[in-house]
C-alpha cells in the first residue's frame, strides 16, 4: 500500500519522483504537505489522495482551491495533451496526470505496471566515445588547421594569417551553439544535455564537409568530374547534415525509426533543393562550352599524358559525331 | 568580266539620268533618284506591324538591293515575315531571290512586277578618289528619305573583307541605301556607322558580283544552303591566308607565344604586376574585326586568339593553382549564336604534352577543344580552344581560341598548328 507521486515536464518526462509508503496524501505549498510544491499558483493544501488498501484503488479530492485541479487528458503513452476537465472528487486510474496551478504531476499506486526496459542503444557507445575531451579539442584544432590552410590558398597573403584564424572561429562558434541548444533539448527530454558528444558530432560534421569540399578540386581533376563536382560535394554535405541530424536526435530525443529519419532529413532536403533545381532546371541550349575547367598543382597530378597526334585524332573523332547525328536527324525526317 | 559589261549595257537604256556630264549638285541628284529609292519595311504576318526598317534601291532587272540585315527576318523566318515597300503611293510586296551574306547585300525581286517602274540606278565602274564627295541617301529614322553628303574616304584599313569608310552620317534606316558620286553612280550600299561621322559602305564591286550571280540561280535554289557556302569560303580563305601567314613566336613571360600573323587581324596587350602579391599578369591576344551578320542574335566569320601568363615567384604551388583554376575558368565564344542557329557544344579534354623545337624543352597543358555545329547553314561550325599549361610550380600559360562559321577542314588545319605554337623558352624554369 503506496502512493507514487511524479513530477512531470509538459512533454511528459519525468522529473522527479516520490513514494509515500501510507494510504493517504496531500499536495500543496504548505511545509506540512507530504508533496511540497513550488508553485505560487497552487494552494497551500490543494489536493488530497487517498488509495484503498484492498483493491489499490486510487481517489482525490479538491481542497476548495481558487484555480483548480484538473485532469488531463492523455495519449496511449501516457504523454498528457491540452484537454482538461475540472476535478473536484472522484476514483481515478493509476497513472492519472493532473494539472495543480501550473504544475504537472503524475499519480500512481505501487502496483502500476512500469514499461519494459529499452535496450541500450548503439548511439549511446558512439555518444560516450565522442565526449573525450580530446576528441573534440582534437577535431578544433584540425578544423582551426584546414579552415586557415584553405583561406590561404584562396588569398595567398602570409600576413592575413591572423585574420584567417579568427575568421576559422566561426564554424567553432556555429558548433559550440549547435552543441549547447541540442543539450538544452536533451537535459529537457531526456534528462541528459551530452554536450561534449553533440560537440565532437557537429565539429566532426563541419570537418568533415570542409575536408570533402578542400578534396574535391583534386578527385575532380583526375577522373574528369568537373562538371559533377558541385553537385557531390552538395550531396556529400547533406548527406553528412542528414547523420549529424540522426545522430543528434537519437542523443536528445525519444525520436526512432522513421519518424527520426523524416526528421533527419528536412535540413539536408532544404540545402539539396537549389542543386536539384539546378540539375532539374538545366536548359537544353548551353552557350557556354563544356571545357574540363579542373586544375591542380604539378605534384598532385596523375592524369594520362597524351601528344598532339593523339589530340588531334580526338578532335577529328568530334565531327564524325556530328556527322552521324545530322545522318540520323535527316533519316527521321524521311 | 564580260558578262558585267553586258549586265550594264542591258540596263543602261533604263538608268538614271545624268549620265557623263556635268557633276550636278545634291537638290538635283536627290530629286534624280528619289522615285527609284524606296523604304523597306519588314512586316510581322500575324500582327500585321513593322518590325525593321531599312532602304532600298532599283538596280538591274528591276530587282532591289538593300543590305541583308535589313531583310534578315525573312530570309530565316520566311512564314513568318514579309517585305513591302511603297512605290508610288501603292503598297508592293517583295521576296528574296539571293543574298550575299559575306557582304550583308541581298536582292528583292517584285511579286507582281509593276508595269510602269522607275529608272534603275547605275552602278559607278571607277573607283573615287580619296575625298571625292558621296551622297548618301536612305531613310534615317523613319524621318523620310534624305540625302546626306559626305566623302569617300578609301577602304577601311586592315579589314580582310572590302568597306568604304565614308564620313558622313549614315543614320539608322538607312541601311541598304546606296552611296552615289555626283554623277549618280552608285559607289557603295549603307551598311554600318560608327557614330561620329564615321559610315561603312560596300564596295558597289560586291554588288555587280550578286547581280552577275543573281541571273544565273539553279531552280533548285535554297538561300541557306548558299548562306553557308558563302560564309565557309569567306572563312576558308581567311584561313588560307592565316595559315600563310607568318608564324613568328614571341615572348611572353617565360612563355612563347603567337605574335599578329596578319595585318587583318587587331592585336593588343597588357601587363600588369602586383606589388603587393608580387603576381605578374601579361595578356595578349589578335582578332579580326570581321563580323558577319547572320540575325539579331547570331555573328559569325569572327577569329580570335588570345594568350594570358601568370608568375608569383612567392605563392606555394596550390595557392598558384587554385588561382590558375579561377583564371582559367570563364573562356566563352567570341562570336553570339543562339539555339536556333547551333547546337550544343562538345569538348574533347586531354593533358597534352608538346615540345618545344628550338630547345626541346616539353610544356604539358590541359587542353580542350570544344565544337559546335550550325543548324541551318549546314556544314559550318564554332571551333573553341582553351589550354591551361600545368607542368610548373607557380607559372602558367593560357592559349586560347575561337574560330567561327569555319568547316572541319579550316578548324582543323588552324588547331594541328595551333597547338604547337605554345612552349616554354629557353630561360631555365625549376619545375
Amino acid at each position: 500500500m503506496a502512493i507514487v507521486v511524479q513530477l512531470i515536464n509538459r512533454a511528459g518526462a519525468v522529473i522527479a519522483t516520490q513514494k509515500f509508503d501510507k494510504d493517504h496524501i496531500v499536495l500543496g505549498r504548505a511545509l506540512d504537505c507530504d508533496v511540497i510544491l513550488q508553485d505560487p499558483h497552487v494552494e497551500a493544501r490543494h489536493m488530497a489522495v487517498e488509495v484503498d488498501a484492498a483493491s489499490q484503488r486510487l481517489s482525490g479530492r479538491d481542497l476548495s482551491t481558487l484555480n483548480g485541479t484538473w485532469r488531463m487528458e492523455q495519449n496511449p503513452r501516457g504523454v498528457p495533451g491540452r484537454r482538461k476537465t475540472r476535478f473536484f472528487d472522484s476514483p481515478f486510474f493509476s497513472g492519472q496526470v493532473f494539472e495543480l496551478g501550473r504544475t504537472h504531476i503524475r499519480i500512481c499506486s505501487a502496483v502500476h505496471q512500469v514499461a519494459p526496459a529499452m535496450p541500450m542503444s548503439r548511439w549511446e557507445s558512439l555518444g560516450h566515445a565522442l565526449a573525450h575531451w580530446w576528441i573534440y579539442s582534437l577535431l578544433v584544432v584540425l578544423l582551426i588547421v584546414l579552415q586557415i590552410w584553405d583561406s590561404y590558398l584562396s588569398n595567398p597573403e602570409s600576413n592575413k594569417l591572423s585574420q584567417y584564424a579568427l575568421s576559422a572561429l566561426y564554424p567553432i562558434l556555429a558548433a559550440v551553439a549547435y552543441a549547447g541548444l541540442w543539450g538544452f533539448i536533451g537535459k529537457n527530454i531526456r534528462h541528459d544535455a551530452k554536450f561534449p558528444t553533440h560537440l565532437s558530432a557537429a565539429l566532426g560534421a563541419v570537418l568533415a564537409v570542409s575536408a570533402f569540399e578542400y578534396i574535391a578540386p583534386y578527385w575532380a581533376f583526375q577522373f574528369g568530374l568537373w562538371q559533377w563536382q558541385g553537385t557531390i560535394t552538395a550531396l556529400f554535405s547533406a548527406i553528412t547534415v542528414f547523420a549529424l541530424g540522426v545522430v543528434t536526435l537519437s542523443m536528445a530525443t525519444h525520436l526512432a525509426g522513421m519518424v527520426r529519419t523524416a526528421v533527419a532529413l528536412v535540413v539536408p532536403v532544404v540545402l539539396l533543393i537549389p542543386t536539384l533545381l539546378g540539375v532539374l532546371g538545366q536548359p537544353d541550349f548551353q552557350p557556354l562550352p563544356p571545357y574540363d575547367r579542373s586544375m591542380v598543382e604539378p605534384v598532385m597530378q596523375f592524369r594520362a599524358v597524351t601528344d598532339a597526334d593523339e589530340f588531334l585524332e580526338a578532335a577529328d573523332q568530334l565531327y564524325v559525331e556530328f556527322h552521324e547525328d545530322s545522318a540520323s536527324t535527316s533519316g527521321e525526317k524521311k | 568580266m564580260i558578262f558585267i559589261l553586258l549586265v550594264y549595257s542591258l540596263v543602261s537604256s533604263a538608268a538614271v539620268a545624268q549620265t557623263d556630264e556635268e557633276p550636278a549638285s545634291a537638290d538635283t541628284i536627290f530629286s534624280n533618284l528619289e522615285n527609284s529609292l524606296f523604304q523597306i519595311r519588314i512586316m510581322e504576318e500575324k500582327s500585321g506591324s513593322q518590325v525593321a526598317l531599312g532602304s532600298g534601291f532599283l538596280v538591274a532587272g528591276n530587282r532591289v538591293a538593300t543590305n541583308y540585315h535589313v531583310v534578315s527576318f525573312v530570309v530565316l523566318e520566311p512564314d513568318k515575315y514579309r517585305i513591302e515597300i511603297d512605290l508610288q503611293d501603292l503598297k508592293q510586296s517583295l521576296s528574296v531571290l539571293t543574298v550575299d551574306v559575306v557582304n550583308d547585300l541581298a536582292l528583292l525581286t517584285f511579286d507582281s512586277p509593276p508595269d510602269d517602274l522607275p529608272a534603275i540606278f547605275r552602278l559607278a565602274e571607277r573607283i573615287p578618289k580619296k575625298g571625292e564627295v558621296l551622297y548618301s541617301l536612305g531613310n534615317p529614322h523613319d524621318l523620310g528619305m534624305t540625302i546626306v553628303a559626305g566623302n569617300y574616304n578609301g577602304l577601311v584599313d586592315n579589314k580582310f573583307l572590302d568597306r568604304i569608310h565614308f564620313s558622313g552620317a549614315i543614320n539608322s534606316g538607312m541601311s541598304g541605301g546606296p552611296s552615289v558620286n555626283r554623277r549618280s553612280e552608285v559607289v557603295g550600299i549603307n551598311v554600318a556607322s560608327a557614330g561620329n561621322q564615321v559610315g561603312f559602305l560596300v564596295p558597289v564591286t560586291a554588288l555587280e558580283r550578286l547581280l552577275t550571280r543573281s541571273d544565273s540561280l539553279p531552280e533548285d535554289y535554297d538561300v541557306r544552303l548558299d548562306m553557308g557556302r558563302q560564309i565557309g569560303t569567306v572563312t576558308d580563305a581567311m584561313m588560307d591566308s592565316i595559315l600563310a601567314g607568318e608564324w613568328k613566336r614571341e615572348e611572353m613571360g617565360e612563355a612563347v607565344i603567337l605574335g599578329e600573323v596578319v595585318d587583318w587581324f587587331d592585336c593588343w596587350g597588357n601587363s600588369d604586376f602586383d606589388k603587393e602579391t608580387r603576381t605578374l599578369e601579361i595578356a595578349r591576344g589578335c582578332n579580326n574585326a570581321d563580323n558577319i551578320f547572320v540575325s539579331d542574335q547570331f555573328n559569325t566569320g569572327f577569329f580570335e586568339y588570345e594568350f594570358y601568363y601568370l608568375e608569383s615567384e612567392d605563392w606555394l604551388s596550390p595557392a598558384f593553382y587554385r588561382q590558375w583554376r579561377t583564371s582559367t575558368a570563364g573562356a566563352r565564344p567570341g562570336n553570339n549564336a543562339g539555339e536556333d542557329d547551333v547546337g550544343n557544344y562538345t569538348c574533347v579534354d586531354r593533358i597534352l604534352e608538346t615540345r618545344n623545337p628550338d630547345n626541346d624543352k616539353t610544356l604539358r597543358r590541359r587542353a580542350s577543344y570544344c565544337v559546335r555545329p550550325y543548324k541551318q547553314l549546314k556544314g559550318l561550325y564554332d571551333v573553341f580552344f582553351m589550354g591551361a599549361t600545368l607542368d610548373q610550380k607557380n607559372r602558367a600559360v593560357m592559349d586560347h581560341f575561337t574560330m567561327s562559321g569555319v568547316t572541319q577542314s579550316a578548324a582543323e588545319r588552324f588547331l594541328a598548328r595551333f597547338v604547337e605554337v605554345v612552349a616554354w623558352r629557353d630561360k631555365e624554369v625549376m619545375p
